[in-house]
């Protein structure tokens, strides 16, 4: 049990990376889901495109947040499916630079999935992905204990 | 040395003079300032007019009754020279650089509220292997909480990039009943979720966004069926002062007046008598252009501290 010294003492070392993950994808979709569905859907009536941009962000949202749950609850290879998503948001922001009235939200459209991207391939949010594997061994263990008895 | 008269409320200026001996010959002032006074989320609000030459008239002063930050209702005449549709559009962009501020506050707010969430699911992930199956519970909770104010976070992010790009989609959004419905379930989604300590935590949030947040949802919200009720009898004896509470009460329980407004009906009711009061010389603008004699617009401003 040395190697897992305290709940504090872990979430001081991992969690300000988890949760600028965590962040870096959401506003990722703050700025692409919008820019989306004005540069791809323009034939989408006002009214409708407001409802779709709100209902399919939230939807990728709690994508989002299963994701990490599942990193969470010690399952790293869940990291595929928010990499893929943030790829996909860089991409899709990428060619819109033409109908784009604003620069900034350009720029940090594009900003926001590559620093989530750096954050997942950081070193050590891939040593927090190692250590939360072991925690649920460990917890697995623990069950299957309490089990046989 | 400033003139004496201004510290009393009395105008300096000459010009400022007319206007207001102008506009309080012209405005009913008692029943502007009640039909204000019945609407809870407004009630002691201040009330400004700006005039046609810029003469801004302070006809009431803000008191600290419905909230702390100071409230103002602003009354602007058209200049004479501006088609009703042309100052129905500058109105209307005029104060979206507060709004634009207040949902940034408001992104800032549910994103801190999604960062305990999220401490809650991992730090209960860590504990579950020396306690066993007692935090499975704790994380479950907090999944809970996490999915909901990141939800929330995503939401008002979003809101506030539309207030840049295209504030009219806010506007959509707030008048449709499922989003105010699904903003509602997140907000309880993302109290419930969460344990004691942290839920002083996430209320203070709430408190905080109550004073500077100011969408038609959290107004609505705030109102409960027994306000509402009150607030018709209130708005109906404005309406007719011929009518006692008691009359009120028998034609409620006939089914000649309404018992209680809906929500919608309450901000429309507000609407409707301050435009009443005005007074039938002047046309009036909301939202909608009307009037061929005089342009007015009513805006509301608060204060977003920060």
């Amino acid at each position: 049990m040395s190697e897992f010294p305290s709940i504090r003492s872990f979430l001081s070392t991992y969690f300000p990376v988890f949760m600028g993950a965590i962040f870096a994808s959401i506003f990722t979709l703050v700025f692409a889901v919008p820019q989306f569905f004005d540069s791809y859907l323009p034939s989408l009536s006002m009214e409708e495109n407001a409802k779709y941009s709100f209902l399919g962000g939230i939807a990728l949202t709690l994508v989002i947040v299963h994701c990490n749950f599942m990193i969470a609850r010690g399952r790293p290879q869940w990291v595929w499916p928010l990499v893929g998503l943030l790829g996909l948001c860089f991409l899709g922001v990428l060619p819109t630079f033409s109908d784009q009235p604003h620069r900034l939200m350009y720029g940090l459209g594009l900003l926001f999935p590559l620093l989530g991207l750096l954050l997942l391939n950081s070193q050590r949010h891939r040593e927090m992905r190692q250590k939360l594997r072991e925690v649920r061994h460990l917890r697995e263990a623990v069950i299957a204990r309490q089990k046989s008895l | 040395m400033g003139n004496p008269l201004a510290s009393i409320g009395m105008d300096s200026n000459r010009s400022q003079f007319m206007a207001r001996q102008r506009i309080e010959s012209q405005i009913n002032l008692p029943r502007l300032f009640a039909a204000i006074d019945a609407d809870p989320a407004i009630v002691g609000a201040g009330v400004v007019y700006i005039d046609a030459d810029f003469n801004v008239v302070t006809l009431r002063e803000f008191q600290p009754i419905c909230s702390i930050a100071p409230k103002r209702l602003i009354l602007r005449e058209a200049q004479k020279y501006i088609a009703p549709t042309q100052f129905a559009q500058q109105v209307q962009d005029n104060p979206r650089e507060s709004r634009l501020v207040g949902e940034a506050v408001n992104t800032t707010l549910s994103c801190a509220g999604a960062v305990i969430g999220w401490i809650v699911v991992l730090s209960g992930s860590v504990a579950v292997p020396f306690s066993a199956g007692a935090s499975s519970v704790v994380v479950a909770l907090g999944y809970t909480a996490a999915a909901a104010s990141s939800v929330q976070c995503f939401a008002s992010g979003y809101r506030t990039v539309n207030e840049i790009r295209n504030p009219a989609k806010n506007d959509q959004l707030d008048s449709e009943e499922w989003y105010q419905y699904t903003m509602i379930a997140l907000d309880a989604a993302s109290l419930v979720g969460v344990g004691a300590s942290s839920l002083t935590t996430l209320k203070l949030v709430r408190l905080n966004k109550a004073t500077t947040g100011k969408s038609v949802r959290e107004v609505l919200r705030g109102l409960n069926r027994q306000e509402r009720a009150k607030l018709t009898k209130e708005l109906l004896s404005i309406n007719d002062p011929r009518l006692t509470s008691k009359m009120i009460k028998l034609k409620q329980l006939s089914g000649e007046l309404p018992k209680r407004f809906t929500p919608t009906e309450v901000k429309h009711a507000t609407v409707t008598q301050i435009k009443d009061a005005l007074g039938a010389a002047i046309g009036f603008t909301g939202s909608a252009v009307s009037g061929n004699v005089r342009t007015i617009a009513v805006g509301l401003y608060e204060e977003a501290d920060q």
